[in-house]
């Protein structure tokens, strides 16, 4: 049976708060460990079902740089796009291995406007 | 003519158990980076000042082989954390970055080794952002196991 990939101490957001804001950075962190070898780490962030929203919106990311180790920290910072729009999103972190096996995490983000970001 | 077949056979399995006692070893364990001896560099919360030349000083291991490494030095103005061993020192106000001083590189380590210090020339430009930085060097084995040790700076 082959292995499957892990994916650990995931952080959505500074200091794991969940929060994203439009515009600004978004600092993303999780250590992953391949059963073989990892070939490929993305996210994506999308619209729930059973919410709604002003706009349809959604975005995804694919590292590659990761290709090849057994083991790694992926510690990404990306903006939010300007055209992102406010509501509860779903964060899903999708680990491919080189043995075909893949893995994924699925959690919740708030995206707010900068204007209404409660401090 | 018998004896060179049964040289030959000899020779064969021998090259049939050399194989085999290789592909047994399976690599399990990620390289070390140690950084606890005197002359290593720079140290959690260490003081770099701008127009200066430092040397990072590290020594890496592996049980089987080293493969590469790679440094990479952000910016943590907005005191971001890592999962990965920074420390947490005195912190600089939280700021936007103008000009952050950022390196990405990497490096291969010499093929063989399961042993190697290295001695890197380290020089902080005169005209980035003060205040709060991450160094990360990152160590990868022949096998692709990876480690990561993480140094918080901070740069006057």
């Amino acid at each position: 049976m082959l292995k499957a990939p892990t994916i650990e101490n995931i952080e959505l957001g500074s200091g794991d708060n969940g929060i994203a804001i439009i515009g600004q950075d978004f600092h993303f962190n999780a250590d992953v460990e391949a059963g073989d070898k990892i070939e490929t780490v993305d996210i994506t962030i999308r619209q729930k079902s059973g919410e709604t929203y002003p706009a349809d919106w959604s975005m995804s990311i694919i590292w590659d740089q990761y290709k090849g180790l057994k083991n790694t920290n992926v510690h990404q910072h990306f903006d939010i796009p300007e055209d992102a729009v406010e509501g509860i999103y779903e964060v899903v972190i999708l680990v491919k291995d080189q043995n075909g096996e893949t893995t994924e995490v699925t959690r919740d983000l708030t995206i707010y406007n900068e204007a209404s970001f409660p401090n | 003519m018998k004896n060179y077949f049964r040289l030959a056979l000899i020779a064969v399995t021998l090259g049939f158990y050399a194989c085999e006692g290789n592909e047994d070893e399976i690599d399990t364990e990620a390289p070390i980076i140690n950084m606890a001896f005197d002359e290593a560099f720079p140290q959690q919360c260490e003081v770099l000042q701008r127009g200066e030349t430092y040397t990072i000083e590290a020594l890496f291991s592996d049980n089987f082989e080293l493969g590469s490494y790679s440094l990479d030095i952000h910016h943590n103005f907005d005191h971001h954390t890592h999962s990965t061993d920074v420390a947490e020192c005195e912190r600089q106000p939280t700021k936007e970055a103008v000009n952050p001083w950022l390196i990405i590189e990497g490096h291969e380590i010499p093929s063989g080794q399961k042993s190697h210090r290295i001695s890197l020339p380290l020089s902080v430009p005169t005209n980035v952002d003060t205040g709060d930085y991450h160094l990360m060097i990152k160590l990868t084995d022949k096998e692709g196991w990876q480690t990561i040790k993480g140094i918080w700076m901070i740069i006057r």
